[in-house]
């Protein structure tokens, strides 16, 4: 068997099991455009066995958590950063005043310089390899920021993308069956 | 020369932000120069444009073009930040820093911050914002468009508060008009009228209002007919749409009956995009299809004419004054090479008039820079800061309401903007957000953080709580009035400087109790709408937060609403304010300082249409004052 096989294997074997931990399906996941990203994210992040242990271990884990909001968000957050309402805050779109602060203690070991914070970006597949320094914390790509599934779960849009139209604020919200 | 008519596209001319070397622009004369290219600066310079008149405008922000693909480069950036806060779409320049709301934090006398831009001395710290790129602020501003009310020209005289403007409401009428077109105002009149505000007979906004959203009728369930009582009078509360700056549907009964054309995208098709607002729920930190106004629209049309030249990457560092006559004779500028790197190369750019765009903290910083402070008779330069308070009240509607949906905010409740009571509380506005509880905990990204890490949720048990949770939140944000008190300053220390050398803005801003006495008001407001509304009340205050203020006993985080002003007030006295109402330089003849600067008080509207307003009655002035200067001289008998 080749390593590409096995690669492509394991793969389809992350999506599956992401279809379970997110609630949305197979098909959804692959419709997002981002599954190879994703995959490379937590591989180059965690190590080449990463994949294989997120499935076999217990939902609670703080690495399947991170996959959970990978997908929801397009955001890494490291499983060192599992129940950090802080950084949420930070990467969360929108009005920020209320954003908290960022204090030198609290600061996740990542470049959040004022440079990489306003989204000067790495060239792209400049993330960290396995075996070079981690990353706690970074957006996958522009893009994985629009394909988010929280969008989705919510009824609504990516705030900035995908907009649903002039008026389309005025009537109920709907929510998918599923 | 390129002709310029509303119904073509507006095409920013190629190259306009880096043809003109800042060696250049110096080694020619200027009828004026105007520093800053944001909504100020770009109305004055297309208003000096069309009298014909030949205009620099020196710009901090980086050399690029705010052509499509800029714009583009901006929402890219946005998508791909780690920290979306309301400068995330726009590029750190360490040469000409902006202030970040993440920068905010808790500060002593005696540990000031310096490692920001804004210097913070004071336990209170802000965490305003403003934007320096081409565009200004005007580039991440939400874009609500709303008039002052005329009692917030002279409410030193009705209420025995603040102080009272050298314009009235009348006088600033026709301007607002203007500004309403300019910015592409979306309301309705007889939504508009209320609290003495009037407008001319037949006069229509040139386009009609947003739709108000789901979230807003629900609300409204709630709210309209409610009564309550303050100070002795009874006031009715209702749902009322805000005007905004952003493309809806034009009004065919605007002007006569002529209609309006919308200004869409700039440099592309409006067709494509820019037309009407799509709800993007984004208007900050940036609309996608500039269906929002932003200053490049009108700083297209100037650029357009021919007479009118940017000069990008020079940052104002000091104006040179005549010691003997007092007019000023240049503005030093610092003309960095490139984002990154800090080199840079001086000159002295010169004009017959000299205006400046800034905005309140800027334009202060650099006159203080300038050592102005000393020649000027009020010596109030950089005192009077003032920024709306904002009050965060937050709950649970008891159905999802469509939250996260449709323009930041399309309604609110105006009905305590004015009153009586302002004698002795703060006036203010009420939002209502469309855009859940992001502004107060960072919904929705915490809501999924602390479901799936938490509460240990997955799968479709989580899809589920997700959607249930967001689209109940309903968010109310107070804008409180803050009246102008000598002791909020802009002021600067020879101890913090930027990269370039110049000197940082240190601001102080306290939140007096008059203030703080209209937040009370609106706490306990909020806990009776939400009752109403049958929300469960999920409002929490940490007195441990950079913005706690302590009143009667109780703990409250105030924010900063971003609405800077007064730090150049205007007034009928040279002893008491430092322009008049035309927004001259009481102390230097050849100089406008037009701005939200010049605003002796806020009232409970956000600044920009006021600005704007401002921006071009002065232009009217400062076209009088360069005839006047370029007039050959005339024997008078």
């Amino acid at each position: 068997m080749t390593e590409a096989t096995t690669t492509d294997e394991e793969l389809r074997a992350f999506v599956k099991f992401s279809a379970t931990m997110t609630g949305f399906s197979e098909f959804d996941l692959w419709g997002t455009g981002q599954a190879e990203a994703y995959y490379d994210a937590v591989v180059n992040q965690e190590g080449p066995d990463a994949i294989e242990r997120a499935i076999a271990a217990d939902p609670s884990d703080p690495l399947v958590k991170s996959i959970i909001k990978l997908w929801y968000v397009g955001v890494w957050y490291g499983p060192e950063l599992t129940g950090r309402m802080d950084v949420a805050a930070w990467t969360a779109p929108g009005r920020s005043g209320a954003k908290p602060a960022v204090p030198d203690d609290s600061q996740p070991e990542t470049d959040l310089s004022p440079a990489a914070a306003s989204g000067e970006r790495r060239p792209e597949g400049q993330y960290a390899r396995a075996g070079d320094e981690r990353i706690p914390l970074f957006v996958v790509s522009p893009d994985a920021y629009t394909e988010g599934l929280l969008w989705r779960a919510i009824g609504a849009h990516p705030s900035g993308a995908k907009a649903p139209g002039y008026g389309s604020w005025a009537t109920p919200p709907t929510f998918e069956n599923f | 020369m390129t002709s310029y008519d509303d119904a073509d596209p507006v095409i920013f001319p190629a190259g306009a932000a880096t043809q003109t070397s800042a060696a250049q622009a110096a080694s020619e004369e200027w009828d004026a120069v105007i520093v800053g290219g944001g909504m100020a600066g770009s109305i004055v310079a297309e208003q000096l444009s069309q009298s014909g008149h030949k205009v620099l405008i020196v710009e901090a922000g980086p050399g690029k073009d705010l052509d499509l693909a800029e714009y583009e480069s901006y929402l890219s950036r946005f998508y791909g930040a780690v920290v979306k806060d309301n400068q995330s779409p726009y590029p750190f320049n360490p040469n000409a820093r902006m202030p970040r709301s993440t920068d905010t934090m808790p500060v002593g006398p005696d540990t000031p911050r310096d490692d920001f831009y804004l210097v913070q001395e004071d336990k209170y710290c802000s965490d305003t914002t403003f934007t320096r790129v081409l565009g200004g602020t005007s580039m991440h501003w939400e874009g609500k468009a709303l008039r002052m009310l005329p009692e917030d020209f002279d409410l030193r005289t009705k209420y025995g508060q603040g102080l009272n403007w050298p314009l009235s409401y009348d006088d600033l009428e026709p301007y607002y008009r203007q500004a309403e077109a300019e910015l592409g105002v979306s309301a309705e009149v007889e939504d508009q009228a209320y609290l003495g505000m009037h407008f001319p007979e037949g006069y229509v906004f040139p386009m009609h209002r947003m739709p108000p959203s789901y979230l807003d009728q629900t609300v409204a369930r709630g709210v309209d007919g409610m009564r309550v009582n303050l100070a002795d009078d009874d006031y009715t509360l209702r749902v009322r749409s805000f005007p905004q700056a952003r493309n809806g549907v034009p009004n065919a009964a605007y002007d006569g009956g002529k209609g309006f054309v919308p200004v869409g995208a700039v440099s592309t098709s409006q067709v494509e995009e820019g037309e009407r607002c799509q709800g993007n729920t984004n208007c900050v930190p940036i609309c996608p299809v500039q269906a929002k106004y932003h200053a490049g629209k009108t700083l297209t049309k100037a650029l357009s004419r021919g007479n009118v030249t940017i000069v990008t990457q020079a940052v104002a560092s000091k104006v040179e004054i005549d010691e003997q006559d007092r007019r000023v004779t240049g503005i030093t500028i610092k003309n960095y090479h490139s984002l990154d790197s800090e080199s840079y190369d001086t000159y002295t750019v010169k004009g017959t008039v000299y205006v400046l765009c800034a905005h309140a903290i800027e334009n202060a910083r650099l006159m203080l820079a300038s050592d102005m402070q000393r020649m000027s008779r009020s010596k109030l330069i950089g005192c009077n800061l003032m920024d709306h308070a904002y009050l965060l009240s937050w709950g649970l509607l008891p159905e999802p309401a469509g939250t996260m949906r449709g323009t930041s905010c399309t309604s609110g409740i105006t009905d305590l903007r004015g009153g009586r009571f302002r004698g002795t509380q703060a006036g203010f506005g009420v939002d209502i957000h469309n855009d859940g509880w992001g502004w107060a905990t960072g919904s929705p990204y915490t809501d999924l953080v602390e479901l799936v890490d938490k509460q240990g949720l997955n799968g479709k048990e989580l899809r589920r709580t997700l959607g249930n949770r967001i689209s109940r939140q309903l968010l109310l944000a107070f804008m409180i009035d803050l009246l102008p008190e000598r002791s909020n300053t802009v002021t600067v220390d020879e101890r913090y400087k930027d990269a370039l050398g110049n000197l940082k803005p240190v601001v102080s801003l306290k939140i007096p109790p008059y203030t703080m006495r209209g937040a009370a008001y609106a706490r306990k407001l909020a806990s009776d709408i939400f009752k109403r509304l049958g929300a469960e009340e999920m409002t929490a205050y940490d007195k441990d937060r950079y913005s706690a203020v302590e009143h009667d006993g109780q703990w409250y985080n105030i924010v900063g609403g971003n609405h800077l002003a007064g730090t150049h007030i205007m007034g009928t006295d040279p002893t008491t304010s430092v322009v008049d109402h035309t927004q001259q330089s009481w102390d230097h003849d050849n100089l406008y300082l037009v701005g939200p600067g010049s605003l002796p008080s806020i009232g409970t509207s956000n600044i920009s249409l006021t600005m704007a307003a401002l921006a071009y009655r002065s232009s009217t002035h400062i076209v009088r004052y360069l005839r006047a200067a370029k007039a050959p001289a005339t024997v008078r008998g």
